[in-house]
């Protein structure tokens, strides 16, 4: 994806006389300024913990090398938040709406031509959206909120894997230039761990066919579609039990973290730990790393620990 | 007033009153408050009629306001209020514009064994609470289902393609809504009575209301002693006939100088036509000559037919809802489930009249309308469809909504522990026994729990069902990816029960890592 990324870049770069590549200098200037002690854009991952969401993820992105990192001008940008419960965000069952607001903010400051927000919900989309406090969260910080409960948008893509071959996907999806993966960090009846990788489910049609299927495998198989250009964890409030939906505030612990990663199977495995929970155990994070998807390894990766 | 704004006045009154009964019934974005739909819906008879008898309160007392408008100006209810009369006066309108006719309409002698049987029949066996007759005859609720099941579909669909235009060039202002809720026996339904009543008043105005729908006949009983009448001033008179031909009603026998008055359904048409001026609307003068009684002495013909249509039905339709089978041999609820705030399907299915504000109301669209799963009594009263979809936790719209009083309100934590039915897992149907492979999908959407995973084998978990704490909501069967049949279904409570509250708190901890563990 980077080097379309780049390519891309570097064709608006020839027709706008190295505009692009002006900014992105720029970017990284502005990104060292922040965080001056380290290198920022070497990390493959960033856990930040002690803040509130949105303050986590000035600095944890700063780390990260800067929202223009990811984002160039002008492009369009789908930011993936779990909205899939009609309850509040103090239920921690969706993603926090100030985390999202913010990387809306992020993503159009580094110059994004619009930011859309979606989520194919479990319970009913439209009380979803609002009483998430997502979507007001989103429209505030300029986003747009889009639909996702139509089956019309989800258009049929081919998948490398070992169980799914081929499903639908949101159609925002296949057309978006940056693709953000903003899962909270929650237990999961089903899945064991809800986390970055579990969140895509949330971008397909047929989730029934996944669960007919050997679900573990499938939630797998389908992180190697279309790696997110960047997995944001929310892990501010965290559901400890009675997962993914809860059942009331006693399921919440208030952890205060984030992680952010590129790699969307060491965001999972260092989500898992996080959690208290052996990344072995959890069959589709053992599957993906198997499938060199990503990697569980995080003695292998470069990681950077914020405390705010 | 002049007799012409009077008929100007009728037009655009009931013009209004029919966009705003409509509306809720079309409405699927869920956009409209229910206090709106409450207050618009006070003036139906039938369902205020029967919410006056089910919980006594003001939002039942609209029919005593349209006894009281018969008991001064005639069945005005019937032209100004009536959502199914506005529809036949649409069709009798085109058919009148259409006809080549320049004597449209002319006198039909009444009907009267056929309106007044029907209007026993139906008043009897709501009385032993078998609403079979309402669901079939009670015109708000014809019009409420002909609105919902065959108007709804085509705003949507006008609003789908129009979004889905404006969205593949990636606007997403106008949002799609799939169409969930369709059930082709009550689009059939639907069309049944479309096309008969299209018939009926593109050639004869209001005949349907003047010889079958019951609440005209009622009203009817009442216009007859009503203070002022339609009546043909037989000073001027001369018995032309040109009033007759514009009245919808076919009441006017110019013949023997004659309005028929119980049949009048009070839409002042034929006010403006008289070149002499000889009808007129007030009190009327006392009669000069005797009047031709209209109505034959028929009553008690008709009340001993009655009692023994009644026992036949009784003997019919009286019977236990007819069993659903649950597409599992063992798996037989014993009645369907009903809506929240139905307390019990007895009780609901004797006060539901079919109007189908609810399912309109219903975000989720788990309602639809019944076949047999209430029994033949209970045809087409909503139930809970948990193949289309499931009843959202905090939601209370069906209840709000109801304008008969069949669902009486609970407050969203009541209806929280309102146990609609107990959800059963069947093992041998389940992906974690076939196949071995990890699934939960019923545990994820289940708002309290009671379906949880516990330990199988090692590194597989299966579903377990808690039914103290289960509300039968339907998420769970919903949910579930089992085919052909489900793994999991809901068990209806014939009577709801209370359900215990599940285990939780407001109380979160605190448990910022002190170390990140990696």
């Amino acid at each position: 994806m980077k080097r379309k990324d780049f390519l891309k870049s570097l064709g608006m770069g020839v027709i706008a006389g190295g505009l692009v590549s002006l900014k992105g200098g720029e970017a990284l200037m502005a990104a060292t300024a922040n965080s001056p002690a380290v290198s920022p854009g070497s990390f493959d991952l960033v856990a930040v913990k002690g803040g509130e969401p949105g303050i986590m993820f000035d600095k944890g992105i700063a780390a990260m090398g800067g929202m223009k990192r990811f984002v160039s001008k002008g492009q369009k940008v789908v930011v993936k938040p779990n909205i899939g419960w009609d309850v509040g965000p103090e239920r921690a069952a969706n993603t926090n709406p100030d985390l999202v607001a913010r990387i809306v903010k992020h993503c159009l400051e580094a110059g994004a031509k619009e930011v859309v927000v979606f989520d194919n919900t479990c319970d009913n989309w439209i009380k979803a959206y609002a009483n998430s406090g997502i979507e007001k969260a989103v429209k505030d910080a300029g986003g747009k909120m889009a639909p996702g409960n139509t089956e019309s948008y989800y258009k049929p893509v081919t998948v490398p894997g070992r169980v799914l071959k081929s499903t639908t996907v949101h159609e925002l999806i296949l057309n978006a230039d940056v693709f953000i993966n903003v899962p909270v960090l929650k237990h999961h009846s089903s899945a064991d761990m809800s986390i970055a990788m579990k969140n895509l489910m949330g971008i397909v049609w047929d989730r029934r066919w996944w669960h007919r299927n050997n679900l573990q495998q499938c939630i797998a198989d389908f992180a190697a579609f279309r790696k997110p250009d960047l997995n944001v964890i929310d892990a501010y409030r965290v559901m400890m039990k009675n997962g993914p939906r809860g059942v009331s505030e006693a399921d919440v612990n208030i952890m205060k973290s984030l992680i952010i990663s590129t790699d969307i199977v060491a965001a999972d495995t260092a989500a898992c730990k996080l959690f208290g929970n052996e990344p072995d155990d959890i069959a589709h994070i053992r599957i993906a790393d198997e499938m060199k998807i990503g990697t569980k390894d995080l003695s292998k990766i470069n990681i950077h620990r914020i405390t705010v | 007033m002049p007799n012409h704004l009077l008929r100007r006045l009728r037009f655009w009154f009931s013009l209004l009153i029919v966009v705003l009964l409509t509306l809720p019934f079309i409405d699927f974005t869920g956009i409209i408050p229910p206090e709106y739909i409450r207050a618009i819906n006070w003036t139906q008879f039938i369902p205020s009629i029967l919410k006056f008898f089910e919980i006594p309160n003001l939002l039942g007392t609209g029919f005593l306001l349209v006894i009281i408008l018969s008991l001064l100006f005639g069945r005005v209810y019937c032209s100004w209020l009536c959502p199914f009369g506005w529809l036949q006066d649409l069709f009798s309108g085109i058919g009148r514009l259409t006809s080549k006719k320049r004597r449209f309409y002319k006198y039909l002698p009444p009907l009267n064994y056929l309106r007044y049987g029907l209007l026993i029949l139906v008043g009897a066996l709501a009385f032993f609470r078998i609403n079979t007759g309402l669901i079939f005859t009670d015109p708000f609720s014809i019009y409420g289902r002909i609105a919902n099941h065959l108007l709804m579909p085509l705003v949507l669909g006008i609003n789908n393609l129009v979004s889905n235009l404006l969205g593949n060039s990636g606007f997403y202002g106008l949002k799609p809504y799939p169409y969930q809720g369709f059930d082709i026996f009550a689009v059939a339904i639907g069309v049944f009575y479309l096309i008969i009543i299209a018939y009926i008043s593109f050639t004869k105005g209001r005949l349907y209301c003047t010889a079958w729908c019951p609440v005209g006949t009622l009203l009817g009983l009442f216009s007859r002693f009503s203070l002022f009448k339609i009546y043909l001033d037989e000073s001027r008179c001369n018995q032309c006939g040109l009033c007759a031909t514009s009245c919808k009603a076919g009441c006017i026998d110019s013949k023997n100088t004659n309005v028929e008055f119980d049949r009048c359904v009070g839409c002042f048409n034929c006010l403006t036509v008289c070149r002499d001026n000889g009808v007129k609307y007030g009190i009327p003068p006392k009669k000069t000559k005797s009047n031709p009684s209209s109505i034959p002495d028929t009553r008690r013909r008709e009340i001993l037919l009655s009692i023994l249509a009644i026992g036949i039905v009784q003997k019919v339709f009286g019977k236990d809802p007819i069993k659903v089978q649950k597409a599992f041999i063992e798996a037989v609820s014993e009645s369907a489930v009903s809506p929240p705030g139905a307390i019990n399907n007895e009780r609901f299915t004797s006060v539901c009249t079919a109007c189908h504000a609810c399912l309109s109301a219903c975000p989720t669209r788990v309602l639809q309308p019944a076949f047999l799963q209430h029994g033949i009594k209970g045809m087409l009263q909503p139930f809970m469809d948990y193949h289309n979809n499931f009843c959202n936790y905090e939601c209370t719209k069906c209840m709000e909504v109801c304008p008969t009083g069949a669902l009486i309100f609970l407050t969203p934590e009541n209806k929280k522990r309102t146990q609609l039915g107990k959800a059963k897992f069947i093992e041998k149907n389940c992906v974690v026994y076939t196949d071995e492979t990890a699934c939960g999908a019923c545990s994820e959407h289940c708002p309290s729990k009671a379906v949880d995973m516990v330990f199988y084998k090692p590194g597989l978990t299966i579903p377990e069902v808690t039914e103290d704490i289960c509300v039968g909501c339907g998420a769970c069967e919903y949910a579930c990816p089992t085919l052909p049949y489900k793994a999991i279904y809901v068990e209806a409570n014939a009577i709801h029960q209370v359900a215990k509250e599940p285990k939780g708190s407001d109380k979160s901890k605190e448990e910022v890592p002190e170390e990140f563990p990696f």
